[in-house]
């Protein structure tokens, strides 16, 4: 028995499919959204820099979204999140991504400071955690999930390569 | 001596290209002519030439710019180009209309191929060359220009919040577009985590640096994370200035009075007044927005035009006890409008009214100890070979505009000048829907396009009707044909995409 819950890695990469599925796809619905406006007055290279530029900072974001999976098995007791990872990990993640997409709405419409909004989300952000290690442990939600996370897995063989090339782009146009 | 070996040519040659950068830098921070006069430019983004009493607005809002007036040249039938940011600043940088640059759209930019017919590269090395923008639209165009500028400030220069993150970038233009505007700026949704985390920390920031001198929050930028206090931002500005070497060109864009309006608590509630500007129809083209609406966004504006007054009158005073601007020309402008009338308010409007373009010229010469009025109609097109004149410059000959009467220029009643909207045109295709004004003696055309299933025209004699409220379309009928034809053909031969 390791020291470490470390999951394996199949089991990350699953997760890890998830978040990719929910960040990229956020970026992308929105490029999509304002691509007819940029067709107006920007040069097709100049909309391939602004979609460089939002796939690498996916990458960044996609990989500090699975941090905190990883953290909660390492951190928390093995039968609480590390044993059943897959599940308990992407529905975990699901919520919390979700939960941004209604909290940029939100915090955009706030007016002065959100205390509210801020400790609500902390709230919920714990609940979130509770349901997920919830449903992992519930038979028929933790395949459902299980099975989603590794079908999803296969977005990372486009997302990882479109970002490590727009990585590249933005290094030589800001290095070179 | 002992002969170079291979490993010190290596150093000696790795040395070169730093040592060629520095002396570019050298060069270009050290103008060649110092008698050249400078050129000082303080630009007020959104700013209307019909709120400001040096203009004769019944509020007393710019006691500042009257003082300033007393010693300039005032320019009261003066235009913007385009009724916002992107067409206004890239017509006073290049002397092109927006028919010509095409940077007619929201966030757009000038035409890559005319991209070098800008003020910076005309004036040349010969001046220290400064550009600063807060307003990030107006830098996409700064940007445009950027080896032709020896200093560009961020926009979030001078800011209390900044969370502006393009600024660290070379790739400035990009990243400024891919970054800030898509994935972080205002209400946009293009990150999903970064977006919300950013979003948290400005609240927090706006928080903490909440203060009773400013009771609506802090002045900012509308649609991007820059905070400011007008007071240090024009202190920093005027000490910023005095450390320029001579000869210089610095093109100053500040948010100011723009959208939000914030004004301080000196001049918070100061117009709450009696006055009740002219009441005008609803135009069938506006929003419809009721006049209690608009009357009370107006109060809020008047009160940040005055707020933003002060501060700037602080600035010069301080620039003129350090003699700073004995050999410089200041001129103080804007890039458009803002309107609050017909169902309008601010200037996201296909309404060419003259409060979203007429706009405040203000030039003070060096030396100069009188005030001088000029009444005709002039445009922003016109700073560009203006500024030439002063640098001992001809214009070029595919410039637009003409060198501003009163300043080397003459005075022509022939002379016809032009306004556009097209920002739901595209850049790339002939202008098929827009707004276009030509202005000319003391009448203004004003031609809807596209909008409706037929297109139409207004006609206003500005010297009778100053407040555009009678259309003499159908009375002047010969005037009114001689102007839409000279439109039309203008349109026709500029328009080339």
């Amino acid at each position: 028995m390791s020291l470490f819950n470390r999951p394996n890695r199949a089991e990350v990469a699953a997760v890890y499919g998830v978040i990719v599925l929910l960040v990229y796809g956020w970026t992308l619905l929105w490029f999509f959204w304002k691509l007819p406006s940029w067709l107006y007055f920007l040069s097709l290279g100049e909309i391939a820099g602004i979609l460089a530029y939002a796939l690498t900072v996916n990458l960044l974001e996609s990989l500090l979204v699975l941090l905190l999976p990883l953290g909660l098995a390492f951190f928390l007791p093995r039968r609480w999140f590390y044993q059943n990872f897959l599940a308990s990990a992407a529905a975990l993640s699901m919520m919390l991504l979700g939960y941004l997409m209604l909290f940029i709405d939100w915090i955009n419409e706030a007016e002065g400071y959100p205390k509210d909004l801020f400790v609500g989300s902390i709230a919920a952000g714990f609940g979130f955690l509770l349901l997920a290690i919830v449903l992992g442990n519930l038979p028929l939600p933790r395949k459902i999930l299980a099975s989603f996370a590794e079908r999803a897995s296969v977005f990372i063989y486009l997302s990882l390569p479109a970002s490590l090339l727009s990585l590249v782009f933005i290094l030589v146009r800001n290095l070179l | 001596m002992p002969p170079l070996n291979r490993r010190d040519f290596l150093k000696l040659a790795a040395l070169l290209p730093p040592a060629a950068l520095l002396a570019q830098s050298a060069r270009r921070l050290s103008p060649t002519n110092p008698s050249l006069p400078n050129i000082l430019i303080v630009l007020f983004d959104a700013m209307s030439a019909h709120n400001l009493s040096v203009y004769g607005y019944p509020r007393d809002t710019t006691p500042s710019l009257r003082r300033f007036a007393e010693r300039a040249t005032v320019y009261h039938a003066h235009y913007s180009s385009g009724n916002y940011t992107i067409p206004g600043t890239s017509s006073l940088l290049t002397g092109l209309y927006p028919w010509t640059h095409r940077a007619i759209n929201n966030g757009g930019a000038i035409k890559r191929s005319l991209a070098e017919r800008n003020i910076f590269r005309l004036l040349g090395e010969q001046y220290q060359r400064v550009g600063f923008s807060q307003n990030i639209w107006a830098n996409f165009i700064l940007s445009q220009f950027n080896r032709d500028i020896d200093l560009i400030l961020p926009p979030s220069a001078f800011s209390v919040a900044d969370y502006i993150v393009a600024d660290s970038f070379r790739d400035q233009t990009l990243a400024y577009r891919g970054l800030d505007d898509f994935l972080f700026r205002g209400n946009n949704h293009g990150s999903l985590v970064l977006n919300p985390l950013q979003k948290a920390l400005v609240a927090r920031t706006i928080a903490q640096t909440a203060t009773a001198d400013y009771p609506k929050g802090l002045p900012g930028d509308v649609n991007y994370p820059i905070k400011y206090r007008l007071d240090d931002l024009f202190t920093s500005l005027g000490d910023f200035v005095q450390k320029l070497g001579a000869p210089y060109f610095a093109y100053l864009h500040l948010f100011s009075p723009h959208a939000p309006f914030r004004p301080s608590s000196e001049f918070f509630g100061k117009f709450d007044d009696t006055f009740t500007p002219t009441r005008k129809p609803k135009h069938r083209l506006s929003d419809g927005k009721p006049n209690a609406e608009l009357n009370n966004a107006r109060r809020s504006y008047d009160e940040y035009v005055a707020t933003v007054d002060k501060e700037f009158g602080k600035m010069m005073d301080s620039l003129e006890a350090a003699g700073k601007l004995e050999n410089t020309y200041v001129i103080v402008m804007s890039d458009h409008g803002e309107m609050f009338e017909r169902g309008e308010k601010n200037h996201e409007t296909v309404l060419l009214y003259d409060p979203v373009i007429h706009i405040p010229m203000l030039v003070r010469a060096p030396g100069q100890t009188a005030r001088q009025d000029i009444y005709t109609p002039t445009n922003n097109v016109d700073l560009l070979p203006t500024l030439l004149h002063f640098a001992g410059q001809p214009a070029p000959d595919w410039c637009e505009g003409q060198v501003l009467p009163g300043l080397g220029g003459e005075a022509s009643p022939e002379r016809a000048t032009f306004v556009m909207e097209a920002k739901r045109n595209s850049a790339f295709a002939p202008l098929r829907i827009g707004t276009f004004v030509i202005r000319k003696g003391k009448y203004k055309l004003i031609y809807y396009t596209g909008y409706e299933a037929e297109d139409s025209f207004e006609l206003y004699d500005m010297e009778a009707d100053p407040e555009e409220m009678t259309d003499v379309y159908s009375q002047e009928a010969e005037i009114a044909a001689a102007l839409k034809r000279e439109l039309l053909e203008t349109i026709q031969q500029r328009d080339l995409v």
